[in-house]
């Protein structure tokens, strides 16, 4: 890699890694986890940047990367090897988190892994719903019936806690 | 159903991007040096891939990760080991270079001047910056960045260094260090980049400069950085990758890969091949000795199955133009590497047909270092073997006038199964996750 590319890479990664970790947290839930996510997705971007930077739509090309880590650990040795080899002693801190843990995050993690993934793939990402079908290797119409479901489940967990659509005011408006 | 009458959920976008989350400890340093060792090993399996599969087929390829793969290589201490072999190598130690404490993790290319007293690699810092790192017999010392992404190229006998950055508007910078200050060479005027490749004892640079495939070596002058550079050569399609005392460059010419050297007057030649060689490349020079790797054909090579990792040195960023020149040389898949080191005088070519990793270093006397199985070794100027100690992954690029000093890093190659990974991946963490650079001392 030249320097030049080498700066381009830190430029875009910088700019966007707080969005990547909250994004692949909410997916996972685990703070470990989400940062080994996205340490081998920011390390898979730096393998690749050469042609990852000349995608049309950079941005889009790395929320695949990180749906597919996120579904695809297993397709991950890296990935695997590092749970493995690091999972027991993060195991403690994690679990004295889950208590301090926000209501969102909570109602998310509660929810199945697919409703979960769209959610936040689609709302967060801001993806389209074939850019979600695809990296989930799924139809469209799986997709927005997981997003409906989810969204339902979602508005109705929330709604029966104190914090009900904190921030909007929206929360739970849409019939399905 | 449409998309514009799907669910928009400004509620759940609000709550997903407000929800509160622990901060993201994703370190850039470790993805860079991380993925530059996960590049140089998919290097490494292409080329042995094409080699491997050019000469035995399937059975050699098993045979080659097993041996390649052995985890016992990994635990070689780096340490005080020591080897007992009659002079000049008859002690030697080996030790890995020290990162400068608290500050990051190493990467990039080790370069080193002819004495072996001074070293310059990378230093990659937590926030993703890079900065040039100049050693004084094993002392490091972060030097002043200049522009983004340093990397040293070259480094002389009076501890100045040279290298590449990214400008402002990502172009290339060159720049040279001296006495505590570090000034930007001039840009090359027409050309798309540029890079020194070497630094004389005068301080004087030569470099490189490149538009598409065609290059030109230019010239800094110690007493004018800012002045024009000089361009000694028309721009050709002869690639440079070292720069001897005199100002001759070796390399490599044409898409198909000749070995090749020209002169500070312009003029070139190509060197000499083997009998049955068809390719090649000069990676280093020194005096009147040329050291590099010529392509045979497979039917020639006697070393089934062994990797080649030919490349080119002190170029570590300039991949692409090397992979497509690889690439060309391997179009027809049956070529196997070997070793060679060129007597600039006389025009003769000494090759290793049974060894198949390049020649990457020579010095003066015309002693060559070559990394391969069994761990790295160095060649006399008669052809006597002597293996270094340390790891067997340990691939030097430097090797002193004085064969008292060698500096290098360590490429593991891909780990094959899960059990190697955790093995590599626990080693990788030991060493800080950056590239581990070496010094053998003799």
């Amino acid at each position: 890699m030249r320097a030049d590319d080498t700066s381009e890479y830190v430029e875009f990664v910088s700019a966007r890694l707080a969005r990547w970790h909250r994004a692949a947290y909410l997916l996972c839930g685990d703070e470990h986890r989400a940062d080994d996510l996205v340490q081998t997705m920011v390390t898979k971007l730096y393998v690749h940047w050469a042609r990852a930077s000349a995608a049309d739509n950079l941005d889009g090309y790395v929320h695949r990367m990180l749906v597919r880590a996120y579904i695809d650990e297993k397709r991950l040795a890296w990935s695997k090897v590092w749970l493995m080899s690091a999972t027991p002693e993060r195991g403690a801190s994690g679990d004295t988190g889950v208590e301090e843990r926000d209501m969102v995050v909570r109602a998310l993690a509660d929810l199945p892994k697919g409703q979960r993934t769209v959610l936040v793939m689609r709302f967060l990402c801001d993806m389209p719903v074939e850019s979600v079908a695809a990296a989930m290797r799924c139809s469209t119409g799986n997709v927005k019936a997981q997003t409906a479901r989810g969204l339902a489940t979602l508005r109705a967990r929330l709604g029966e806690a104190p914090l009900a659509g904190a921030g909007t005011g929206k929360g739970g408006g849409f019939s399905e | 159903m449409n998309d514009q009458f799907e669910e928009r959920a400004d509620d759940v976008r609000v709550l997903l991007e407000t929800a509160q989350v622990p901060p993201a400890n994703a370190d850039l340093a470790r993805a860079i040096t991380a993925g530059g060792v996960v590049r140089r090993r998919r290097r490494y399996a292409a080329v042995a891939a094409a080699t491997v599969f050019a000469v035995a087929g399937t059975a050699a390829v098993g045979q080659a990760l097993d041996r390649t793969a052995g985890a016992d290589r990994m635990d070689v201490p780096i340490g005080e080991t020591v080897t007992s072999t009659p002079p000049p190598f008859s002690t030697c130690t080996v030790a890995a270079l020290p990162a400068p404490p608290g500050k990051g993790v190493l990467a990039g290319q080790v370069v080193a001047d002819p004495t072996g007293r001074y070293a310059a690699a990378s230093l990659v810092q937590p926030d993703g910056s890079i900065r040039p790192v100049l050693w004084t017999d094993g002392e490091p010392r972060v030097l002043p960045a200049v522009g983004a992404s340093a990397q040293p190229r070259a480094v002389n006998s009076s501890g100045v260094v040279v290298g590449t950055s990214a400008g402002d508007e990502g172009g290339p910078l060159a720049w040279t260090y001296h006495d505590g200050h570090a000034t930007e060479l001039a840009p090359v005027t027409g050309y798309e980049w540029w890079t020194p490749l070497s630094v004389d004892t005068d301080g004087d640079v030569t470099g490189e400069a490149w538009r598409g495939m065609r290059f030109a070596v230019v010239r800094w002058d110690q007493a004018d950085p800012l002045g024009g550079p000089l361009l000694l050569t028309e721009p050709r399609d002869v690639h440079g990758s070292g720069v001897g005392g005199d100002g001759t460059v070796v390399g490599t010419r044409g898409e198909s890969a000749a070995p090749y050297a020209w002169h500070p007057d312009g003029t070139g030649r190509a060197l000499e091949l083997p009998p049955g060689a068809a390719t090649g490349q000069a990676l280093a020079v020194r005096g009147q000795w040329a050291a590099g790797w010529v392509g045979l054909p497979a039917d020639k090579g006697t070393a089934p199955g062994e990797l080649a990792a030919p490349r080119a040195q002190g170029r570590g960023l300039d991949r692409r133009v090397y992979d497509d020149m690889l690439g060309k040389a391997m179009a027809g898949g049956k070529l196997v590497t070997a070793p060679a080191r060129w007597d600039l005088r006389t025009g003769e070519v000494t090759h290793w047909p049974d060894r198949a990793m390049p020649a990457t270093a020579v010095n003066a006397t015309g002693w060559i270092a070559v990394p391969g199985e069994g761990g790295p070794t160095v060649i006399s100027p008669a052809g006597k073997v002597t293996t270094l100690p340390g790891p067997a992954d340990g691939y030097p690029t430097t090797l002193s006038d004085d064969n008292r000093r060698l500096y290098g890093e360590r490429v593991p190659q891909a780990p094959d199964a899960p059990a190697l990974a955790a093995k590599e991946k626990e080693r990788a963490a030991k060493a800080g996750d950056g590239t581990e650079l070496l010094m053998w001392q003799c």
